[in-house]
């Protein structure tokens, strides 16, 4: 999943792009990036820290509160969504998914934080 | 509209007054949407119906011939004697069994399996076909459902083993794929060609899997079943074969894909109240 997200925000132009293969990897990435993340798109189920645990630790960290962040899961069961709604998800994405939806979701989320 | 319900495994078609001309085609119509839930057969109730045309019994015979090709009972019941004429008359006895009531068509046949297979199984049926049609861009064609060793399966060199725990079922799912379906799969979904299954593409089999199973647990847990969250287990190998431990025969869903054949099957065991 993270190679065909990966390649979808090639296509869509994004070329700075850092992978982590886990929750705990990408929590590293996002603190010590510089210049920082612009855009966090993270599987809701990884190993280590899942993509529910990740989101809660960036939005509890005031130098990232406001970092774009979408969530891609084939969790979409009500109280799931409401979860991530909760702590604090700009735009969730169900598997399966068409690049063309994906897209969609990034470019939206993208263009409400930077206009 | 005539009103279509599911009893016993059965389609139960309360027919309308008249079946003619476009009435035809929407009865036809709407039978077909059902069919996939059919586990028995389908029964007609005939009991309003006092005038039909030759698209009614072209519909009957059509839908006669589908149904045994697919071992399934086609029943007319609650017939006026001239419908019931029409019928015969039209050589369609042999397309459609008219029995006297309800219950000799419900009685009378045995189902092939409990109902609750079919709750279980179609809900993995729609989402595999909308996981690889969407996510790997593949043209699925959904085979008839079989038990395990009814037919040869294709040689399996991957496949994605998830546990299923429930309120009311235990078990087992897997998703297995030729090398070659594999390999088309991963290439609709990533954008390239790959000539081996490597270690980075295994873990696209529990992905696949994870997605189909995500799909229908939302469906399956509507429903009350309360199915709970699993990791997939990936096994690969030439010709490998996955054992589900469960006491019931293990169900096979059969799809063809332009990329070649997969499957996938379903070992479930309803769980007993045990004190």
């Amino acid at each position: 999943m993270r190679k065909l997200v990966g390649k979808t925000c090639k296509d869509l132009g994004f070329t700075d792009i850092t992978e982590a293969a886990d929750g705990a990897k990408a929590w590293e990435a996002i603190m010590n990036a510089t210049p920082p993340i612009g855009l966090v798109v993270s599987d809701w189920n990884m190993p280590n820290s899942t993509g529910i645990d990740l989101l809660k630790r960036v939005r509890a960290d005031s130098r990232f509160q406001a970092m774009p962040f979408v969530l891609v899961t084939a969790e979409a069961e009500a109280h799931q969504v409401k979860e991530a709604l909760t702590a604090g998800v700009d735009n969730y994405v169900v598997k399966p998914f068409t690049p063309a939806s994906l897209k969609e979701k990034l470019e939206a989320v993208y263009k409400k934080k930077f206009g | 509209m005539a009103k279509i319900q599911l009893k016993d495994g059965f389609i139960v078609v309360e027919c309308e007054k008249n079946l003619v001309g476009q009435e035809c085609g929407q009865l036809y119509q709407g039978i077909q949407n059902e069919l996939k839930s059919c586990e028995a057969g389908v029964i007609l109730d005939l009991k309003s119906v006092e005038a039909v045309d030759m698209g009614f019994y072209r519909m009957l015979a059509v839908l006669g011939k589908w149904l045994r090709s697919a071992e399934k009972k086609f029943f007319g019941v609650n017939a006026s004697a001239d419908i019931a004429k029409g019928i015969r008359d039209n050589g369609l006895d042999s397309s459609i069994k008219m029995v006297a009531s309800f219950q000799a068509a419900l009685g009378g046949e045995p189902k092939a399996r409990p109902s609750i297979d079919v709750e279980f199984v179609n809900p993995f049926v729609d989402s595999t076909i909308k996981t690889l049609s969407t996510q790997c861009n593949l043209q699925i064609l959904p085979g008839k459902p079989r038990l395990k060793g009814a037919e040869g399966e294709p040689p399996v060199a991957i496949a994605g083993v998830i546990g299923l725990t429930s309120k009311a079922f235990n078990g087992s799912i897997a998703l297995c794929f030729p090398e070659k379906t594999f390999l088309g799969a991963m290439e609709g979904m990533l954008g390239e060609p790959f000539p081996e299954l490597t270690k980075d593409l295994e873990d696209g089999a529990g992905e696949l899997l994870n997605i189909i199973f995500g799909q229908a647990k939302i469906v399956l847990n509507e429903k009350g079943m309360g199915i709970e969250k699993a990791i997939p287990t990936i096994v690969t190998g030439q010709s490998i074969a996955v054992r589900h431990l469960v006491n019931r025969p293990t169900i096979v869903l059969p799809f063809e894909t332009e990329k070649g054949p997969f499957f996938i099957e379903v070992g479930i065991d309803e769980v007993t109240n045990q004190k």
